[in-house]
């Protein structure tokens, strides 16, 4: 599928007449990055549909504000790593359970889930990203499988490219040291 | 694609051993579900749209007005509370006394009431006693006579 340049999507958008046509065909345009974004942080479909309807729901109400000051799929992977933190947190509180509780749950979660194709090593390396905390293995997911810049990844969580890359650099560590192990 | 390079390179520097395992993604989606999505998201935002839409007009038509008529009513029905408990008459208040087993009085009142009571009981007794004695003054009778007939 061919997809507009987001300079014509936001001009379509700005216009009232094509606003929801050219929303539409935004959420078409990125709609899998920001799914499988969320899906690697929240790790099962119901909870990443959630979050991802959530997500584009916010930006619908948001994108008149946005300034294209950096690119729209920057801005949209800002609002997607908020919303997953967030429902993790909610997750974490509701049911009065702490961080490593949670990575324990999503991790029995992936095992059990039907929606999971992976082999024992891919498992085991999933496993190893859930160890880590949320926003290191924000970083390293976006760099990592979605191959993304350090700039960008600096645009989209608000910290210097120097802190992204020691961050990247020790999440890498602890999950090779943790496949070695297991 | 010098980006992936990159990367790639990268990671084989810091974990040579990650660097050989497959990144494809193996998490899987139900069926269309990228077909369907916009359409659920078009939806929302429709309600969405609706919501916001209605809660604006009645913020702006009807909530003030509204507002407005609540807060007059509740001024108007406690005004009118008040004056029903200041111009009761004495038989209201004794009927509400009566009926209701809530009705909280002041003990200060009660007591004064109550020594009314006695005080008006012990006059009539009293004014009936020297009624009998100025009989039988007035009519000479021995009292003592009247004892041994009984």
């Amino acid at each position: 599928m061919n997809h507009y340049p987001d300079n014509k999507l936001l001009d379509m958008f700005r216009d009232e007449n094509s606003r929801n046509y050219a929303y539409d065909l935004i959420v078409r345009k990125y709609q899998e990055r920001i799914y499988w974004h969320i899906r690697r942080m929240v790790i099962t479909h119901e909870d990443a549909d959630d979050v991802t309807q959530n997500t584009l729901i916010k930006a619908w109400k948001g994108l008149h504000n946005f300034k294209e000051e950096s690119q729209l799929y920057t801005w949209l992977y800002r609002i997607a790593s908020n919303e997953s933190i967030t429902f993790l947190n909610k997750k974490k509180k509701r049911f009065f359970i702490s961080m490593n509780d949670v990575e324990f749950e999503l991790s029995q979660a992936l095992e059990s889930d039907e929606q999971y194709s992976g082999d024992e090593i891919q498992l085991t390396l999933q496993k190893a990203i859930l160890t880590l905390p949320e926003k290191q293995r924000l970083v390293f997911n976006m760099r990592y499988y979605d191959e993304l810049k350090y700039a960008d990844i600096s645009k989209i969580l608000g910290t210097s490219e120097g802190a992204l890359k020691a961050s990247y650099h020790h999440a890498v560590k602890k999950i090779e040291n943790y496949i070695k192990e297991d | 694609m010098e980006q992936k390079k990159n990367i790639l390179e990268e990671l084989k520097n810091e974990a040579p051993f990650l660097s050989e395992i497959n990144r494809k993604n193996h998490f899987l989606v139900p069926r269309n579900y990228f077909e369907v999505l916009p359409e659920i998201v078009s939806c929302k935002k429709l309600n969405n749209n609706y919501l916001n839409l209605f809660i604006d007009k009645l913020s702006h038509k009807y909530f003030t007005p509204i507002a407005a008529a609540v807060i007059l009513f509740i001024v108007v029905f406690k005004v009118n509370t008040y004056n029903i408990s200041t111009e009761l008459t004495s038989d209201q208040l004794s009927e509400l006394i009566i009926e209701d087993d809530y009705f909280e009085m002041d003990d200060y009142l009660v007591y004064e009431a109550y020594t009314e009571i006695l005080e008006e009981a012990e006059k009539e007794t009293s004014s009936d006693e020297d009624e009998y004695i100025n009989y039988l003054i007035e009519n000479n009778i021995d009292i003592n006579s009247i004892i041994e007939e009984l």
